[in-house]
């Protein structure tokens, strides 16, 4: 250690001074809070020395009766006022519930409001306050352990996390009261924690993250002490849960019993089958012994049967891995490092089956539970200015496409997916009527082509753009993502200077269903995308080849062609404008084509002539779609 | 570090301190590239003021910015040609070698004909993407040197055809992902 340290501006503004920070894991099934301390990170204990919080919410006539433990153990007793895996629920609209759901236990309130609201004995609670309370628990543990108030935390958020969600969490960390540095993401914390950064050599890491909750998979390259995420994919509804959901059907299946709508029996399944679950992490068999009102059943779960349950759930998880790898342009021979995180990862047969896929031994050592929580730890200690000498830095990337809608409600990408962050990215819009004076832009993100399959961040105007001619405006919308993934967009027009912004910060965000839907989605329904996209297009060009053809066969129709030539390009410019009414793009293409045979010689003699250029272009058209590359 | 003296009106060469190449060394880049994020990046400006806060953010999207521009080789040229005053854009010609479109139709078509049900898709797909890589690699080469010697009607014309390629080639790769998402 250095006996005396040189900070540089803008960074430790006491340098002698150790400043408090923690990393916090907000999870969806369990979170945890550590911190550094004398250089080592370590898992804060509550005073039972449990390091473990179950991120469970239970409220009375009074407020919040306990946090965690004790809240999960009162689940069964009492399902609706005891609020767990809010997670699924943060940052999403009440649409966004009632679209996906089914199946949590939830009560909501029903208002207007698009903040969906619990209903509990205590009022009604948005799932930004129930986090909040998870997160005040964890300040509280902390501020016990280490005795002074936090300067500030990193809390963790799943790669897939998109801009509301990730609004969302801040939004709770603040009504805690923590000043957070940083939103980071689990896989990248879980890397940073087996300090893969300490590397000689540079190197590419998997984190196959597989929780409660969720799933992720992210490749991240480190490169002398430069984390950069190069891609990121994931199943956001998938995990455990799904794990404990299997057997409880297998349970059902194998009773010939039903849970019917009871929600407390539901969840006396649901601990029975956890249970069984770790048991089989370790014995070839569980016994399972039901007893609950009229529910009487005992059987016996084998690993086989087991492993059989989950061979779906794992093979969804590869079929991530694939994709990851593919947008990261890597071989999977080329993953140096695969670090497993989540606790599902103690099961034998994941870890077997990830090593199987990769071809490698994965990294175990550190506690799947504790993993990113350890991780975030380190980071928060970098960010509080603790070690200024820390070379580690941390790139991270857009987990979703950000773009806007265009004509004929297609989306043009803007921010694609896997860029790194902060990144700003300007786009030049124009007018296309004359006179037009104001402009609305559709800000939406995800992967598909048509903009109602992708997730609507939020509308706003540009008003008072000054009278031009249709294309003479110049408006520049800018997206800016910040370094914790939040997106601003600004809009000015050029010529005139006039403004508009509108900082995203809905009540209402993408649910994990939904992203993981819109993931799969992109990839089943591309090929309907496609074709619808391609339809778009199609009619698009169609009329903008119409148009040309018109304004120049006005101009020089006579000059150039004879009647029997002009009555043959009329042939085709009819049949192009009645395939353009059918939903076929193909035969619309062809009458396109058509089209251009029989204006071949037309456009030739124009050229010769070196008349005007409206025409000219046309050809190209139907190759040169859209890129007129940024 | 202080972020109130940086200068973003500099072109994206003087920022990583490289000399004007449309094929520029990538190793160079990337190291230089890292310096820059050591010294900008938001994270080294956690706990300072606001106003720094946010140059920061400003700073570190320049510096993406000019480093996804200058390492994809497509965006670099264009970004040459940028510099030399011309925009690839500009629609005052839109002439194209008939040869070059004929064989854009050609590979299209192929592309088009590729569905799951081919046995043999997997492999058209990868002869047309090692064709259609061999011939930007011919063009890339050709705009270098164009762009070197400041020919830039011929440059612009060749990135014109180049930027046909890349959509194709992307075309293509976004195929084969989904062909091997339904092969499972």
């Amino acid at each position: 250690m250095a006996l005396l340290q040189i900070s540089e501006p803008g960074q430790a503004t006491a340098p002698h001074q150790h400043r408090l920070a923690a990393g916090i894991d907000l999870g969806t099934t369990n979170s945890l809070v550590a911190t550094v301390r004398s250089s080592l990170p370590t898992v804060l204990a509550d005073k039972n020395g449990e390091v473990i919080l179950p991120s469970v919410v239970r409220y009375d006539e009074n407020g919040v009766s306990s946090v965690g433990r004790e809240a999960r153990e009162l689940a069964a007793s009492d399902p609706f006022n005891t609020i767990s895996s809010v997670k699924r629920l943060i940052g999403l609209s009440a649409e966004d519930i009632a679209a996906s759901a089914s199946g949590m236990m939830f009560r909501f309130e029903q208002t207007d409001s698009s903040v969906p609201r619990l209903l509990t004995s205590a009022g009604a609670k948005t799932a930004i306050e129930v986090s909040a309370e998870i997160l005040k628990e964890l300040n509280h543990r902390a501020q016990q352990s280490l005795g002074g108030e936090l300067t500030g935390v990193v809390i963790t958020v799943p790669a897939y996390f998109d801009d509301t969600q990730r609004q969302a969490t801040k939004d709770a960390a603040q009504l805690a009261g923590l000043n957070v540095f940083r939103l980071v993401n689990e896989p990248t914390a879980a890397a940073i924690a087996y300090g893969l950064d300490q590397q000689e050599q540079d190197t590419t890491i998997a984190v196959y993250d597989l929780g409660g909750g969720t799933f992720d998979i992210s490749i991240l390259r480190l490169e002398r002490g430069v984390f950069e995420v190069l891609s990121t994919a994931g199943d956001t509804a998938l995990g455990g849960d799904d794990m404990d959901q299997a057997i409880v059907d297998w349970m059902l299946e194998s009773s010939n019993l039903s849970v019917d709508q009871d929600a407390g029996l539901q969840r006396y399944l649901l601990d029975n089958a956890r249970q069984a679950k770790h048991v089989l992490s370790d014995a070839p068999v569980a016994e399972i012994s039901l007893s609950r009102g009229d529910f009487d059943w005992s059987g016996s779960l084998s690993k086989e049967t087991f492993e059989n349950l989950l061979e779906p759930i794992i093979a969804k998880t590869l079929a991530s891995c694939r994709r990851a790898l593919r947008d990261a342009k890597l071989d999977k021979k080329s993953i140096e490092n695969v670090v497993m995180v989540g606790g599902s990862t103690r099961i034998p047969i994941v870890r077997r089956k990830i090593s199987e896929f990769f071809a490698r031994e994965v990294l175990t050592d550190i506690d799947p539970d504790q993993v990113v929580a350890i991780g975030a730890a380190v980071q928060a200690d970098i960010l509080a200015g603790n070690k200024p000498d820390s070379d580690m830095l941390l790139l991270d990337v857009v987990p979703l496409s950000l773009g806007i809608e265009t004509m004929g409600g297609l989306t043009e990408h803007i921010i694609p997916r896997n860029t790194t962050i902060p990144v700003a990215r300007a786009q030049e819009f124009t007018t296309y009527k004359d006179g037009q004076s104001a402009m609305a832009l559709h800000v939406v993100q995800g992967e598909r082509d048509l903009v109602q399959d992708c997730r609507s961040l939020g509308r706003f105007e540009l008003r008072g753009i000054p009278p031009m001619v249709a294309g003479q405006a110049r408006i520049v919308v800018t997206f800016q993502v910040d370094a914790d993934g939040l997106l601003t967009v600004s809009a000015t027009e050029q010529t005139s200077g006039v403004a508009a912004e509108v900082h995203i910060k809905p009540s209402y965000g993408l649910s994990d269903n939904e992203i993981e839907k819109m993931i799969v989605d992109s990839m089943e329904n591309a090929e309907t995308d496609v074709r619808t996209r391609m339809l778009q297009e199609q009619r698009v060009e169609a009329d903008r080849t119409i148009v040309a053809l018109d304004a120049a066969m006005q101009r020089d129709a006579d000059e150039f062609l004879n009647n029997e030539e002009k009555d043959t390009i009329l042939k085709a410019r009819a049949n192009v404008l009645s395939t353009r009414e059918s939903d076929d793009s193909e035969a619309i293409k062809q009458s396109l084509h058509a089209l251009e045979a029989v204006s071949e010689i037309y456009v030739s003699r124009r050229m010769n002539a070196s008349v005007g250029a409206t025409m000219r272009g046309k050809k190209l058209s139907n190759y040169d779609k859209q890129d007129t590359a940024s | 570090m202080e972020t109130h003296s940086f200068n973003l009106r500099q072109n994206y060469f003087e920022l990583f301190d490289l000399a004007v190449a449309s094929q520029p060394d990538l190793s160079e880049l990337r190291a230089k590239y890292m310096v820059l994020q050591r010294q900008y990046h938001p994270d080294k400006f956690a706990s300072a003021d606001d106003q720094q806060r946010r140059q920061a953010v400003q700073i570190a999207s320049f510096v993406n910015q000019a480093h996804q521009t200058l390492s994809d080789p497509l965006k670099c040229a264009e970004y040459c040609l940028q510099l030399q005053g011309v925009s690839v854009d500009s629609e005052t010609d839109a002439k194209m070698d008939p040869m070059f479109l004929m064989e854009q139709m050609e590979w299209r078509e192929a592309l088009e004909d590729i569905d799951s049900s081919d046995s043999a898709a997997f492999d058209k797909l990868e002869k047309l993407r090692t064709d259609i890589d061999a011939s930007t690699h011919a063009i890339a080469q050709q705009v270098a040197a164009q762009l070197e010697s400041q020919d830039t009607a011929s440059a612009r014309d060749g990135i014109r055809k180049w930027q046909f390629l890349s959509k194709l080639y992307s075309e293509a790769e976004s195929l084969e992902a989904r062909l091997d998402d339904e092969a499972g």
